[in-house]
């Protein structure tokens, strides 16, 4: 017997469920098939939604460096480069088989916590085994991890978090959108998240499918469909095609161990209220077990590593109860939103001229958020208090302007970039401050363009600071001076 | 292409190295997936498919699709998502012998 509890995969669900089995005391070992812990967050580089418990605020590659770490220190020991191929179940034990460097081991483990994380869905249309079509996967590795690009020019396919969110990282990398395409009718992640692309210029196009993919050698475009019209396809030049039609769990490895599946839009294996599946003292958690997000993926495997250590005597059973349930609590709050439940636009016109009113004052956060996501770093960044959510994370925030002293640490603290701050003292004039993450960055003194929702040029604004702190995390502030007529219409900057 | 100009990722600090590319010679990082090197030279083709001489090229980026497979130092079958770049290496596109 080599483990108490032996977890496969060291994403945020296999770091969690580790940190949660060896605090309690149980020998836990963490395998993974890569060299460095994390999964898929080192290539995120993105500031995370959610709350202070999930790390929300951060960037993808800091959450991964903190959850291993928390592991590490609490005795998890890694094994990095081993694939596993089986699992055997016995009576008391199971036994894990995997390859290390060419060669095959077996290791013995009292429970074992599959967290193997999923996999992308491809899209089956002709053309799509062309070179320089890939996975939305592939391209954020390669351009997160490895700096490069495949191409300049990108089409979309899928506008779920991951297509948006890769999507506005391409732009940040220098290359160019084509399109967005999604077959609903309005984008399918966040947002925030479709907003920040759209201002940069890149075109959502909702109702429109890609029915074929064209290219002898490599791709050259696409060829586009609109779903509600006859006779209206047209095409579209490209050199890069990236599917981002979303994801399934990738559980193999607990069907080989003999777990039951359902099916749910996907197979999926059975588990229970602590994450155990049908086999005793085989769990599963994160998107292994369904396919969600980061937050979820540790709530999951905080379950599971707390379940399987108290099911050794290792964690007491009172406390792992507690435990347990707080993390069911915080699973519903992240599950329980229904973002098309926001806050309507005449609401949100009525807010941002309030908001210019008030900043006649002084300078003013104006948050652009209209959906009730499961995200607060807002709230709990604000110096002044605010800024409050009700009932809870889900609820839109609130600004109380004459609480609001202007301090603007808000908008580097928002994930979605959906934070700026207005002043209005000047009479004719107004400063805007917005974030920025992009290059070149605007000096002092520049004149450049304000941008509407659609990223379209509207207006000459004056820059006049820009502002870079640590607790920013490379989000820099710029401040520029505009007309005060355009004052609630500017999205963004460009030059 | 090489991304050179980020605001929020690291600036590369791994070192430059020649590759050979089916004859041709190509500068790499060491240790970098050999994909990614081709990516940065603008070559997406990677093998061609053994009965319809189709081409293929990274899909999939994590080493479960196969359809970046070439021949690496003389070895078939050479996943280039994730095998690091080593100094000299030769590389070519894998067709049918």
């Amino acid at each position: 017997m080599e483990y108490d509890v032996l977890i496969i995969g060291a994403g945020p669900a296999g770091l969690t469920a580790a940190f949660e089995a060896s605090s309690a005391g149980a020998r836990t070992g963490l395998l993974d098939e890569n060299e460095h812990p994390g999964g898929q967050l080192p290539k995120q580089i993105h500031k995370f939604f959610g709350s202070k418990r999930h790390m929300a605020g951060m960037r993808g590659y800091e959450i991964a460096g903190k959850l291993a770490s928390k592991a590490f220190e609490a005795g998890v020991s890694f094994l990095p480069k081993s694939r596993v191929f089986n699992i055997t179940n016995h009576s008391s034990y199971k036994e894990v088989a995997y390859i290390y460097n060419n060669k095959v081991k077996v290791i013995r483990t009292k429970q074992l916590i599959i967290a193997t994380g999923a996999r992308e869905n491809p899209l089956a249309v002709p053309g799509w085994t062309l070179p320089g079509v890939v996975t939305i996967g592939a391209l954020q590795t390669m351009m997160n991890i490895y700096q490069v690009l495949p191409g300049n020019r990108f089409i979309i396919v899928g506008s779920g978090n991951a297509g948006l969110v890769v999507a506005h990282q391409i732009l940040l990398a220098g290359g160019q959108i084509a399109a967005v395409v999604e077959a609903q009718n309005q984008p399918g992640g966040f947002a925030v998240h479709a907003a920040k692309i759209a201002r940069l210029g890149a075109p959502v196009l909702t109702n429109h499918i890609v029915t074929s993919i064209k290219g002898s050698q490599k791709v050259q475009g696409v060829t586009i469909a609109h779903l509600n019209s006859q006779n209206n396809t047209f095409t579209m030049d490209a050199d890069i095609v990236a599917l981002a039609v979303g994801f399934h769990p990738a559980y193999e490895l607990a069907q080989i161990a003999g777990v039951k599946s359902i099916f749910n839009n996907h197979f999926m294996p059975c588990h229970n209220q602590n994450m155990e599946t049908s086999i005793e003292g085989i769990y599963c958690a994160g998107d292994s077990a369904c396919v969600e997000e980061a937050s979820i993926a540790m709530e999951e495997g905080r379950i599971a590593g707390a379940a399987s250590a108290a099911k050794l005597g290792c964690l007491n059973k009172t406390e792992a109860h507690v435990k347990i349930a707080q993390a069911h609590q915080y699973l519903n709050k992240l599950r329980g939103y229904n973002k098309l439940n926001g806050a309507a636009s005449s609401e949100q016109a009525a807010i941002e001229s309030k908001t210019l009113t008030a900043a006649v004052a002084g300078s003013k956060a104006l948050i652009r958020c209209s959906e009730k996501i499961p995200c607060n770093p807002c709230v709990s960044s604000c110096p002044a208090k605010a800024i409050s959510m009700k009932p809870d994370i889900t609820g839109l925030p609130q600004v109380d302007l004459a609480k609001c002293n202007g301090c603007k640490t808000c908008i580097a603290a928002c994930p979605g970039q959906a934070i700026i701050a207005i002043d209005a003292r000047d009479a004719n004039s107004c400063k805007i401050t917005i974030p920025y993450e992009r290059y070149p960055v605007p000096k002092p003194g520049e004149t450049w363009y304000g941008t509407d929702i659609h990223g379209n040029k509207i207006c000459k604004v004056q820059i006049l600071k820009t502002a870079s702190r640590m607790s920013f995390d490379k989000t820099i502030l710029v401040t520029f001076n505009t007309a005060r007529e355009f004052a609630l219409k500017i999205y963004d900057i460009t030059t | 292409m090489r991304i050179s100009n980020h605001q929020i990722m690291p600036v590369k600090s791994s070192k430059l190295v020649k590759i050979q590319v089916d004859g041709k010679e190509i500068e790499a990082y060491e240790g970098e997936p050999i994909l990614a090197a081709l990516w940065a030279s603008e070559i997406l083709v990677c093998r061609e498919t053994e009965k319809l001489k189709e081409k293929r090229g990274g899909f999939c980026g994590i080493g479960r699709c196969g359809d970046c497979r070439m021949i690496v130092n003389g070895h078939r079958d050479v996943y280039t998502c994730s095998t690091p770049v080593e100094n000299g290496m030769i590389i070519k596109t894998q067709k049918e012998t």
